[in-house]
């Protein structure tokens, strides 16, 4: 076994005890040894690049709770932010060379832009966009991040090559100004643990502030919430732009651990980034805060074991399967427990078998 | 009570769906203090004028001021910060939040909701609970009340608000006899508390023990507006209530 | 547009109209956006080759039994599967039919290989002109079935009782209820005709594709969206017309350059620009009503 799946395995222990709410104490303990658990684990672990990539679609993946989970608005489309994110930070982050022509500010700049320009796109789009409701709010959503994509695509230079992003080619990032190329994988690890250890406690303090109750009503009902003096639609666009915000960031990360970005459907833009960041919130809980959290570690912890199977003699099938498997998850995981692992956890008479077919008989026809 | 002081002023408010007209030329006020009934069968339009007051439909003809100012076109959340509250006739509880985050969402957005901190809040919340009864159960999901729980709940939101002008549609269909009466002492008191209240009913008792004047609809037009014992001795309200039979051998005795 | 854009416009909607047929039916009535569409046109195109390859079955005579077998699988589907989270949130509904997608498609890399196949009947070729256009003899067919299957639903909900008590699901469930309609049954077998027309679908793209993997038919998720949205939910010719609308500008974005930009770069953004910009401003789609008809 991989010290990487034990390092999750344990940290989806200790995050299960730190959201005990009946006991303060335990809660305590759990959160002090995860904490110490995930600084530790760099330095255990022979390949940090797992962890890294954890934290990074986990940012993705509180982002989508805050507008999927507590505004109750299905986004499909967050690839769109993702791709965004990395081509800001390699325009506003990255040196020019002959080759290719970017801004070349610096990385910080870079990932305040990965972070900002996303924000706006988001509220431009959701002007008209957040007014539908449903399935058709999914779509459109759906069709934004291709449109986004296909954009990106086409375009290469703006400006007479001031700026040039390549087209379907897209940009690499191998030339990072010098002072930035310590930012080697140890710095990458601790600085996506931090953005991510943020992002969740952005979305703590927000599920207890007025805001955050606000996005609640919107969820819950929409009328009843505009008559209380809550003015939705801004509340649904800064929810919607807090959620491209922190997707940004995490594509912005993607790509720069990448090295190269590209507007391909195996690279920055593959529209799968959309649906994982919605499993996430499944697997651990849609709308609760500590949901992203361990879903994005179940979800790496899964994908760990799998690969790891593979090299163990008599299960080199389920390289081929692995995808089958994830599909079957994902189909017993709505059927059974629709409401992530939180549900589970948090039962009030403890854990029992019956909540699996009490949550499929609450839902069957 | 000051008869020429207005706080609400309906002129002339018309709303049609397509061909069909809801709501037709309906003028009346709502006078600071008083508890004004508005009453009418069902199908009278009574909802579609609490919702050209709330900002959810917009007038088709006819204007709607609250204290001076022109209602028509403002969002319901404007609205709501100026002061009107409103109840569902279906209630609409926030399901998945408590008990006491339903009435707290109420405290931090309604027209007193700006200078409150959302622990201020919290604090108004229990207050209201308190005085709707409901307290005990802060901590529940609000789905697990009974129809007067909710009830009690609906009216709660929208005290939390702290209105000047509360509008309750139809805050007694589904109750039984001791609920109605509680209903109604919980009406009072929140009157006593300086609130302005507009209700709408189609249980004429309820409009009886509590209303000062009253407004009576019947198909989206006005057929009568008096004191309770003026309208209920109506020739026009008896009729529309109890039938054209009833009402002619009615008069013949 | 010359004429031979219009033809290939024409052959290539009329496909994507019942590709989008089947995926309307299953949201107008039972409220799903299912996923697994796509999925199942996937299956339909491998039954299709390997009814051709092993059992040197025409794929125009192999039909008929797939739109049987796969009636049976979506029936299923619907029954042990759909049913049991029918009542649940958009997101899960929605999730449910994404995971039998990669479910599908990733057991379909896995048995069928990521190969490419191709299914090339003789006649494959053959074809005749028209004016300035060729047209393909085996495309037109396809078309042809298209317009026959989009038909005979037609039929099927306006003439039939099964077909009225489908449409009365759509429009009123709890009226339904009361008149006695065995609900979970109802959806079942729309799920069932959803299936057999995408399975139809497959088998027609697996002709007009040429060569095909199990990848190959993912796109066509969200194209069925796009065919709805433009065509209108709930309307049976709304599919047929917002595919063929879909085929034209395919095929007329292919061949224009505006400066020296050429359009075929920008297809894909421009029609789903488009799909957002009709889902704001008209949402019931060109031709969408109330209830199913």
């Amino acid at each position: 076994m991989s010290i990487n799946l034990l390092v999750m395995l344990g940290a989806i222990g200790l995050s299960i005890l730190a959201t005990q709410r009946d006991k303060p104490q335990l809660r305590m303990v759990g959160f002090g040894l995860l904490v110490l658990l995930l600084v530790a684990a760099p330095f255990l672990s022979n390949n940090k690049a797992v962890l890294t990539d954890m934290y990074i679609l986990g940012i993705a993946g509180v982002g989508w709770n805050v507008i999927g989970g507590f505004t109750g608005y299905a986004a499909f489309g967050q690839v769109a932010f993702w791709g965004l994110g990395a081509y800001a930070l390699a325009v506003f982050g990255l040196e020019a060379t002959p080759a290719q022509a970017t801004l070349g500010w610096s990385i910080p700049v870079g990932f305040l832009m990965a972070a900002l320009i996303p924000a706006l796109v988001a509220a431009l789009i959701g002007l008209p966009v957040l007014r539908l409701k449903g399935h058709y709010f999914a779509i459109a959503t759906l069709g934004v991040g291709i449109a986004i994509r296909e954009i990106f695509r086409n375009v290469d230079c703006i400006g007479d090559r001031l700026v040039c992003l390549g087209g379907a080619t897209g940009l690499a990032f191998p030339v990072v100004k010098k002072a930035d190329r310590d930012l080697n994988s140890m710095l990458q690890y601790f600085l996506t643990l931090l953005v991510f250890a943020a992002s969740v406690g952005i979305t703590f303090y927000l599920s207890r502030s007025k805001f955050g109750y606000g996005l609640f009503a919107i969820r819950e009902n929409e009328d009843a919430a505009a008559v209380m003096g809550i003015n939705t639609t801004w509340f649904k666009i800064g929810a919607f732009s807090l959620a491209a915000a922190m997707t940004g960031l995490a594509g912005a990360w993607r790509g720069l651990v990448n090295g190269q970005i590209e507007p391909g459907e195996s690279s920055i833009f593959d529209p799968n980034i959309s649906l994982y960041v919605i499993i996430i919130c499944l697997l651990g809980g849609v709308g609760t805060v500590w949901g992203p959290f361990i879903g994005a570690i179940i979800y790496a912890a899964l994908q760990e074991f799998l690969t790891s199977m593979q090299n163990v003699a008599g299960f080199g099938w389920l390289l081929e399967w692995k995808n089958v498997i994830f599909g079957a998850i994902v189909v017993l995981l709505v059927l059974f427990l629709p409401k992530g692992i939180l549900q589970l956890v948090r039962n009030k008479g403890g854990f029992s078998w019956r909540i699996f077919t009490r949550n499929m008989r609450e839902n069957s026809i | 009570m000051d008869d020429n002081v207005i706080m609400l002023d309906v002129q002339g408010a018309t709303k049609q769906y397509g061909g069909v007209t809801a709501v037709s030329d309906i003028s009346f006020v709502v006078r600071p203090g008083e508890i004004l009934g508005l009453i009418g069968p069902n199908g009278a339009g009574k909802t579609t004028l609490v919702n050209m007051i709330s900002g959810t439909a917009v007038p088709t003809y006819g204007t709607v001021s609250f204290k001076g100012q022109l209602l028509n076109g403002q969002k319901p959340h404007v609205i709501g910060k100026m002061g009107i509250a409103r109840t569902f006739q279906v209630v609409k509880p926030f399901q998945n939040l408590s008990v006491l985050e339903n009435v707290a969402v109420g405290a931090m957005y309604g027209k007193g909701g700006s200078k409150r901190s959302s622990a201020q809040a919290f604090k108004r919340a229990e207050e209201v609970l308190q005085m709707v009864h409901l307290a005990p159960r802060r901590n529940d999901p609000s789905e697990s009340l009974s129809i007067a729980g909710r009830k009690r709940l609906e009216l709660a939101k929208a005290l939390a608000m702290d209105p000047e002008l509360l509008l309750l549609d139809e805050v007694m269909a589904g109750l039984r006899g001791a609920e109605v009466d509680e209903a109604m002492d919980l009406i009072r008191s929140i009157h006593a508390g300086g609130i302005t209240i507009m209700i709408i009913e189609h249980v004429m008792k309820v409009i009886v023990g509590v209303c000062q004047r009253v407004v009576v609809l019947d198909y989206g037009k006005k057929i009568a507006e008096g004191t309770p014992t003026e309208v209920t001795s109506n020739q026009a309200v008896i009729e529309a209530y109890l039938g054209k039979k009833f009402a002619k051998s009615q008069a013949k005795e | 547009m010359s004429l031979q854009v219009l033809v290939n416009g024409l052959l290539l909607g009329g496909l994507l109209g019942l590709v989008g047929l089947g995926f309307s039916l299953v949201w107008g009535i039972l409220n799903i956006v299912n996923l697994a569409h796509a999925a199942f046109i996937m299956l339909g195109a491998y039954f299709t080759y390997y009814a051709f390859e092993n059992l040197h079955l025409d794929p125009f005579l192999s039909l008929p039994i797939a739109l049987v077998l796969f009636f049976g699988l979506g029936y299923a589907v619907q029954k042990f599967l759909i049913n049991r989270i029918i009542r649940a949130s958009l997101l899960v509904t929605f999730l449910l039919t994404f995971g039998l997608e990669i479910l599908i498609v990733s057991l379909g890399r896995v048995v069928f290989s990521g190969n490419a196949v191709r299914v090339n009947p003789d006649y494959g070729s053959a074809s005749f002109d028209l004016g300035d256009a060729r047209i393909n003899y085996m495309k037109l067919a396809g078309v042809g079935v298209a317009l026959l299957l989009t038909y005979l639903l037609y039929l099927f909900m306006a003439k039939t009782k099964t077909g009225n008590a489908i449409r009365a699901v759509s429009m009123d469930l709890n009226a339904a209820r009361l008149m006695g309609i065995d609900i979970p049954h109802i959806y079942c077998l729309t799920y069932a005709i959803s299936t057999a027309l995408a399975a139809s679908a497959g088998m027609l793209l697996s002709l007009y594709l040429g060569t095909f993997t199990p990848d190959s038919f993912g796109i066509f998720n969200i194209r069925a969206f796009a065919v709805v949205v433009l065509g209108g939910l709930g309307s049976i010719p709304g599919a047929m017309i917002g595919g063929l609308v879909f085929g034209l500008l395919d095929q007329f974005a292919q061949g224009v350059n505006i400066g020296n930009i050429s359009l075929g770069g920008w297809k894909e953004a421009l029609i789903f620009i488009a799909l957002v910009v009709v889902l704001i401003v008209r949402p019931t789609g060109l031709l969408g009503k109330e209830g199913y008809r």
